[in-house]
Parts: C-alpha cells; structure tokens; sequence
C-alpha cells in the first residue's frame, strides 16, 4: 500500500529528542526510545534569539539538520522480525523575543528543511505574533527563569481549534524539584482552559536514562490535571495530529502521491480493447 | 462487609547496562516508593498508599515487580512512580550493599490489572515473547536448550501469596463476567 511518512493510529511518538554533534549518544537514545516502544521519534536543534547572539545578517547562519541516524544491526533485524515501523524527523525550536525572531520564524517556514516547527515565545507580544502563524507546536518551557507570561484563556481556546498544542518537557522535572514545581503549575493553567485536551508530552533528555516509557509519561499528565481517560492521548492522538499538521503545511492545496505497485503473478495489464465499454479510456470528447 | 478493591501494577526495572545482573530486594522497592510519594505527594499522599502496599511478586532474572495498592489511591502512585531514578543494589559475590545513593534505573510500567489472575496471564505472554527474542537471536541447538532451561527453573509466576479477600475477588469478577 501506500507509502506516506505518516504514523498509524495508536503509534506512541516522542517530538523532543536533543540533537547535538555527539552522534553516539542520540544512536543510543534513539535504541532505547525503540526498546520501550515509541514509533515515531523527532530529532531537535535549537536556535537562540538575537538578544544572546546579536545580530546576524544573511540566511547562511541558520542552523542545518543533523544527519540521519545509523542504527546497530541487531536493532534492525529486531525491527524487521517484529514487521514495526520507526519514523526519524526533524524538529526545530526557535526562541522569540524580537520582532526580529519573528522575521526569522517567517522566513524559516518557507524554506522548509526541517518537518516539524516549534517557537517558544518570551513575551506576551510574541505569544500574540505566533498565534497567527502555520506553527506546529508551541512549546512552554520554564527551564531556569520565572514564568515568562501568563496566557489567557481565550487566547489559547483559538490557538487550540487550529490544531496547535502546547508542550511541555518531563525530563527536566525528573533531574530539578524546583523546575518540576513550575511545569505543573503551567500545566495546570493550560489544561484548565482547554478542559485538559491540549496538552502535549515529551522529552527533553540529554542522556538515554532520563526517558520513560509511554504509559509512564501518559500517567505524569495527570498531575496536570488531564483526566486518567485522556492521560494516554498527550503523548498518542495529539502527537500524531502534530505530524499530520507539519506534513499537510508542505503541501500545497492538494496532493497526489503516485507509487508503481508489483503486479500478481500470472496475471496481465488488461488493454483497452478488454474493457467494457463503459470504463474505455475516451480520447475524442 | 464493604468489598475491599485493589490494583495490581506490573512494571519493569530497567537499568543502564541490561546483561549485568542485579539482587533485587522488595524491602528496597517498598522504601524507595515511600520516597517517592511523599516528595510529588505530600505526608497525606503517602498515607494513602501505604494502607495496602505490598510487593506481591519479584523475579530478579526477568526483573519484573508486582505492586498491590487500594483502588482509591492507585492514581497517586501512578503518577509518582516515573519519578524514580535510583534504587539501592546488591552486587553478585560482594557482600556489602552498593553505595547508599544507589544504581542509576527507572521502573517502566507495563500494565495495571484488578485481579492477580490477569496479571499472571501478562507475565506469561512477556516472559514468552522474551524466549522467543532470545531464541531468534541463538545460532547453535546447545544454545537453544541452555536457554529454554534458564526459562523453565526461574519464572514461576503462579507461586505467590494470595490471601482470602483476593480469593473472593477473583470468584465476583468471574461471576460478574458470565
């Protein structure tokens, strides 16, 4: 059948895999994502806004893509005697707190390397600037800084009927008490003004032994205040409309995927002149 | 009488290197659990919890734990137990216990269940898509046999301590199925 980039229904995914130069650790990160049971896996690069870099000219100091992946032999031939699929993607997430930041989202979008694009806005004037754009995530991080905005109910029941979720990262809250405390308390806030339907989780791990598995990280959600029906969705349905949103954003109005598909054996391509007359291919109008 | 309802919570100890083998003690798994509760939940949290908390089942070869807690409160361990991050270990041939800090590991739950029956069901479908992981993996018949035998002497899940009331458990909810 077809053969789209495209997870099933049902497939857990992780959108939040840092990404550095250091190719052995993401290969063992990526195993142990695999070995606990995730589908689909979104390698990120960060970009720091222009009040920390100054500022730049030119599109040639965008960061690029990691490279892909090589897995070990025996996880491949796991994967294939378990007939299981593992989708790899790219992520980007951008900080905002200029309107130069904003310029640089805009211009981002439209070249379209990387599949998925996250912002994190600083200010309340940035979280208004992105509601607009054709994001996919927006992420909430309170790493090391107080809350750096508080957002509205309304606006987040907008943002939320677009398709665009909220973020937040456990593996930070597993290393810090004090980081914990505040991504609950952001948490709580979000989940009230979308009756617990909009929150996203994923990892943020720098080292394969902070991951957890996907029923564990379901179960944190709920000290968000998601309810145990929908605690599995943060990490199975919302993500997967994440990857249908990046994958519906390159196409244009509409798409056509055309594959060659292996004929049965013993069997023909019928000609024209088998058909009925009613399916014949009519040239003349 | 009011029926007394439990949940049983099946989980996986993983640690860093998974060949390396480990003496797992239930008295450890028990203290690291009361930690854990009282820190995401407070003193009146771990008071909850602590009523029924049993560890029911623990194979040290397979390192698979079965935790008993109350329906009631279930949910307040659920959520604290991906926030484990190290347990205190007992290393093969040395006889004094790892450092205090500990092992670095995570329990990676697996499934929660109402009765031990169902949970025994779950073991055995996990123990045997192991074996025939391992057995794939095997390239001589002597391998092979060596490997059945290690899964023949050391899962025996169907030795654990059932008390009455889980008895009585088991006989409603089939009851109520039919």
């Amino acid at each position: 059948m077809l053969d789209l980039r495209l997870p099933d229904h049902g497939v857990y995914c992780d959108l939040n895999v840092p990404s550095d130069n250091n190719t052995v650790n993401t290969k063992n990160k990526v195993q142990m994502l695999i070995s606990l049971g995730y589908g689909v896996i979104a390698l990120s690069t960060e970009m720091p806004s222009t009040t920390k870099t100054g500022k730049t000219k030119g599109k040639e100091n965008y960061p690029q893509p990691q490279p892909p992946v090589v897995l070990d032999q025996d996880v491949k031939d796991q994967l294939k005697r378990d007939k299981r699929r593992v989708l790899v993607l790219t992520r980007i997430t951008i900080e905002m707190e200029n309107n130069e930041d904003a310029i640089k989202v805009r211009s981002i979008l439209l070249n379209s390397k990387f599949d998925i694009v996250a912002v994190r806005p600083k200010n309340d004037k940035m979280f208004l600037n992105c509601k607009d754009l054709p994001i996919d995530i927006i992420c909430m991080d309170s790493a090391a800084e107080k809350m750096p905005f508080i957002p509205k109910p309304n606006l987040i029941k907008q943002v939320v009927g677009r398709n665009v979720y909220f973020e937040f990262n456990y593996s930070p809250m597993i290393r810090d008490d004090v980081i914990m405390q505040r991504t609950i308390m952001n948490g709580l806030r979000v989940a009230e003004a979308g009756k617990g339907k909009n929150v996203l989780l994923s990892s943020g791990a720098l080292v394969p032994m902070e991951l957890r598995g996907p029923r564990d990280v379901g179960n944190m959600s709920m000290l968000m205040g998601v309810q145990q029906n929908r605690a599995i969705d943060s990490v199975q349905k919302n993500a997967r409309s994440v990857v249908v949103h990046a994958y519906t954003r390159v196409t244009a109005k509409s798409a056509a995927v055309i594959q060659y598909s292996p004929l049965e054996e013993g069997t023909k391509r019928s000609s024209n002149q088998d058909l009925p007359e009613a399916k014949k291919v009519k040239l003349n109008a | 009488m009011v029926r007394l309802k439990h949940r049983y919570v099946l989980a996986e100890v993983k640690f860093a290197d998974p060949k390396k083998f480990y003496h797992v003690n239930p008295h450890r798994v028990i203290d690291e659990i009361t930690g854990i509760v009282t820190k995401v939940h407070g003193i009146s949290g771990l008071a909850g919890v602590k009523i029924g908390l049993h560890v029911k089942y623990l194979n040290e070869y397979s390192k698979l734990v079965l935790i008993r807690v109350r329906s009631q409160y279930h949910q307040k361990l659920l959520s604290a137990l991906p926030f484990i991050k190290t347990m205190p270990v007992k290393m093969p041939g040395v006889k004094a216990r790892s450092a205090p800090e500990g092992v670095a590991c995570f329990l990676n739950t697996i499934c929660v269940t109402s009765t031990i029956k169902d949970a025994q069901k779950r073991i055995r479908t996990y123990g045997k898509r192991t074996m025939d992981r391992l057995l794939s993996e095997c390239k001589t018949e002597e391998e092979r046999t060596k490997v059945c035998k290690v899964f023949a002497e050391h899962s025996q899940p169907e030795e654990m301590e059932v008390d009455e009331e889980e008895l009585e458990d088991e006989k409603e909810e089939e009851e109520n199925g039919k």
